[in-house]
């Protein structure tokens, strides 16, 4: 599977309601420049599912109401643009009040070991990072518990 | 200049249903006022559905029907009585939106605040290929400022 075949899979199984145990994803932008880096697609969304009457209704007075996004970027095995792509997102979390997000970081071969020594060890709440790599259809992932969601969607369709 | 306009048969059933249930109550309320009764038929039926359609037709595509050209320069999206004629390179980001149901629309952005909807499934465009078409024709032309860390979005 090509790298923009796995983002486009990613991106219609989140906009069509994959998430929606986490988060209503809505819109997506492709190659798009943050801060310093650029990613290969962002889907936006919020926590609160939008419905109709009823589970609208529930929605509103039970889910919280918060933006979150899911970043993707590829072609980076010894993941040298991870620091400068951790600080955009915080930052752009920052201005947008998002609580958390997503880092999935696809590429056609494996990644270093080194790489993925650095993604088991982080354990940052707020931003869950999976690096998918999609020969060997291998999925690593942060350990936090925005980590294991991610993961959780990033490996259903390799 | 390529031209879609397919029609929506969501769009237009919904407001012949919407008329025919609308005329049938009025009738039912002329008909309690003045005579104390409802007087129903199916010829009547009949007639109401014709009238619905007929006025469901006229409303369809005043409010729904959506005509789109669009050629590498620009574009022209006419819907009901609203046309727009606008170039690709008066807008900087393009994103893909799911409006729900399985509709999407792409969404052209102009310095990264307001923005116009294409509905790109109402239209019968494959919304993700329409979608990075349109971005080669905005990227192809004058690309717009950085947003920066700040939201796509704004």
């Amino acid at each position: 599977m090509k790298i923009r075949e796995y983002l486009l899979k990613l991106e219609d199984n989140l906009m069509t309601g994959g998430g929606r145990w986490v988060a209503d994803f809505t819109e997506s932008f492709w190659e798009l420049p943050v801060g310093d880096t650029a990613f290969d697609m962002l889907i936006l969304g919020n926590t609160r599912p939008r419905g109709f009457l009823l589970s609208r209704f529930f929605s509103w007075i039970v889910l919280p109401n918060y933006p979150v996004a899911c970043f993707a970027y590829s072609d980076d095995p010894d993941l040298k643009r991870l620091s400068p792509s951790l600080k955009a997102i915080a930052e752009y979390r920052e201005k947008e009040e998002m609580p958390w997000a997503w880092l999935v970081i696809v590429n056609e071969g494996p990644f270093s070991r080194r790489a993925q020594a650095l993604v088991e060890k982080n354990d940052t709440k707020e931003i869950g990072i999976a690096l998918v790599d999609l020969a060997s259809q291998e999925i690593t992932a942060s350990k936090s518990f925005i980590g294991r969601r991610v993961a959780r969607i990033a490996k259903r369709f390799k | 200049m390529k031209t879609t306009a397919p029609l929506q048969i969501g769009n237009l059933l919904k407001t012949i249903a919407f008329l025919f249930f609308g005329l049938l109550i009025l009738w039912g309320l002329i008909n309690y006022l003045m005579m104390r009764q409802v007087y129903l038929h199916w010829l009547l039926l009949l007639f109401n559905l014709l009238v619905a359609t007929g006025l469901g037709w006229w409303f369809y595509k005043r409010m729904y029907h959506t005509t789109f050209s669009y050629d590498r320069d620009g574009f022209e999206i006419e819907r009901g009585d609203s046309r727009l004629s606008a170039r690709w390179r008066d807008y900087s980001r393009v994103s893909l939106v799911h409006l729900g149901l399985g509709e999407f629309a792409v969404r052209l952005y102009k310095d990264g605040e307001d923005f116009l909807q294409i509905p790109a499934s109402s239209l019968k465009l494959d919304p993700s290929e329409f979608r990075f078409q349109v971005m080669e024709f905005v990227k192809g032309q004058e690309r717009g400022p950085d947003l920066g860390a700040s939201s796509p979005r704004r």
